[in-house]
């Protein structure tokens, strides 16, 4: 392994002070590197963060502008209801696709768990069917943006009830939709270089962690948009 | 290799086992909050709570093993999870703002059940058809010839000009209703109104709508100075 800077890696305490409050105190408190992580997870992290409270707005004002419709809100189960052989099975491929993209949160998690064990065709391949799971998302979204612009629903208007519903769904899912097309953009690339073995001359996949930690987060925006806007 | 890896790290790392059993309560969660829906599990607000612990949960799960979270120092952790705890406050003040701005729709729609009903294809309110005839009649340069301050101009006056009687060239008496006034917009010379010339131009190029405004603007003009209509 090549030779780093040791800078970032943590520091062992002393066996007392191993409490959470003791380090966080300890960290903070000394004029050096704070979080003793490499500087791009940090900075990740920082993104992340920013990107949670753009996110946590476009949700609270969806709320609020809910809140304050008179009239009735669609019913999420009709309008986003698939029909399979006659039967109207509401809000099914809106399950598919969380399911799909929940699983691959799943599967990035085991690229990045692979990748710190240094295991270049499984962290590669795991990076892969993330992306794969994210086109799959993304696909779906897009049949589903499909369906419900032909049946008339507009950002101002809808035919199922209150008109705040349409500029609230197609910025939300919307929004995050395009998150997603960024993370596939990004896992293929990165599986692409895990496979090709540029991790393992590197010495770290610390790309495949970053990788993991953005995923994670349009992942877990997705946690919060599927039940506060389609099961409520 | 893997060792120093894990060195490196606070905590050691989890096992390819956790991963797979949380990413297992992951996908039970997702399905219990499926179900829940499917079945309608009344009442509404219970449903609603246990729709936003079930997505707590699977967020903090997410967090702590997806993301990672829980192997890195508290300096981070905190970093990352207190400022997110401000989101809290937004959400109580959007909420709040939200049904006190439903309250007064409400109130509004209560007293004016009309001006909010939505309707197939809004036609415009009185006002707006009076204020639409005025600009036409600025623009036409109608404002040229009638006053509507009760001025003797080139024409007559629009001043309490509807409704009231008119005296022809050739002495007959006929009442400014809006056939009258129509009429004398699109062809001015069919009544001559006595002791004014016939130089009007015919404005037949306007459209029905915009006649319909102006006369509403003339109308107007008289509804202001006899109240009685």
């Amino acid at each position: 392994m090549p030779s780093q800077p040791q800078e970032w890696v943590t520091a062992p305490l002393p066996e007392k002070q191993r409490t959470s409050l003791r380090q966080l105190l300890t960290d903070w408190a000394s004029d050096r590197q704070a979080f003793r992580v490499r500087w791009s997870k940090a900075m990740m992290w920082i993104f992340i963060l920013g990107d949670a409270f753009v996110f946590g707005s476009l949700l609270t004002s969806y709320g609020a502008a809910r809140a304050a419709a008179t009239a009735p809100w669609p019913n999420a189960g009709e309008v986003f209801a698939l029909r399979i052989g006659g039967a109207q099975i509401p809000l099914l491929l809106v399950a598919i696709m969380t399911l799909i993209l929940l699983s691959s949160g799943g599967t990035m998690a085991l690229a990045v768990a692979y990748g710190f064990r240094h295991d270049r065709k499984r962290a590669a391949l795991f990076t892969a069917l993330t992306a794969l799971c994210g086109v799959l998302f993304v696909g779906l979204q897009a049949f589903e943006w499909t369906n419900l612009i032909h049946e008339g629903a507009r950002p101002w208007t809808n035919p199922w009830g209150a008109p705040q519903f349409g500029a609230s769904f197609f910025l939300l899912t919307g929004f995050h939709g395009l998150h997603v097309s960024v993370g596939v953009l990004i896992l293929t690339i990165v599986a692409a270089r895990a496979a090709r073995g540029l991790y393992d001359q590197k010495g770290d996949y610390l790309a495949v962690e970053l990788a993991g930690l953005y995923w994670g987060f349009v992942d877990l925006v997705w946690v919060f948009l599927f039940p506060f806007f389609y099961l409520f | 290799m893997s060792q120093s890896k894990e060195k490196e790290r606070g905590e050691p790392l989890p096992s390819i086992g956790t991963y797979l059993r949380v990413w297992g309560a992951i996908a039970v969660l997702i399905t219990l909050s499926y179900v829940i829906f499917l079945l309608e599990l009344e009442p509404l607000w219970l449903r609603r709570f246990l729709f936003t612990a079930i997505a707590l949960t699977q967020a903090i799960l997410a967090v702590s093993y997806f993301m990672q979270l829980r192997m890195e120092r508290p300096s981070l952790v905190y970093a990352v999870v207190l400022p997110l705890l401000l989101l809290m406050a937004l959400i109580v003040f959007a909420l709040g703002e939200g049904s006190y701005v439903f309250g007064v729709r409400e109130a509004q729609q209560l007293t004016t059940p009309l001006a909010e009903k939505p309707s197939e294809r809004p036609s415009p309110k009185p006002q707006d058809l009076v204020e639409l005839g005025k600009q036409l009649a600025q623009a036409n340069g109608c404002l040229a010839c009638h006053s509507t301050t009760g001025e003797r101009l080139v024409g007559p006056t629009w001043k309490g000009l509807y409704g009231s009687p008119r005296e022809l060239q050739d002495g007959t008496l006929v009442t400014a209703d809006e056939g009258y006034l129509h009429e004398s917009i699109v062809s001015p010379n069919a009544k001559i109104v006595k002791g004014f010339p016939a130089v009007m131009p015919p404005f037949a190029h306007l459209s029905e709508e915009q006649i319909q405004a102006i006369i509403a603007f003339i109308k107007s003009l008289s509804q202001e100075s006899s109240k009685g209509e």
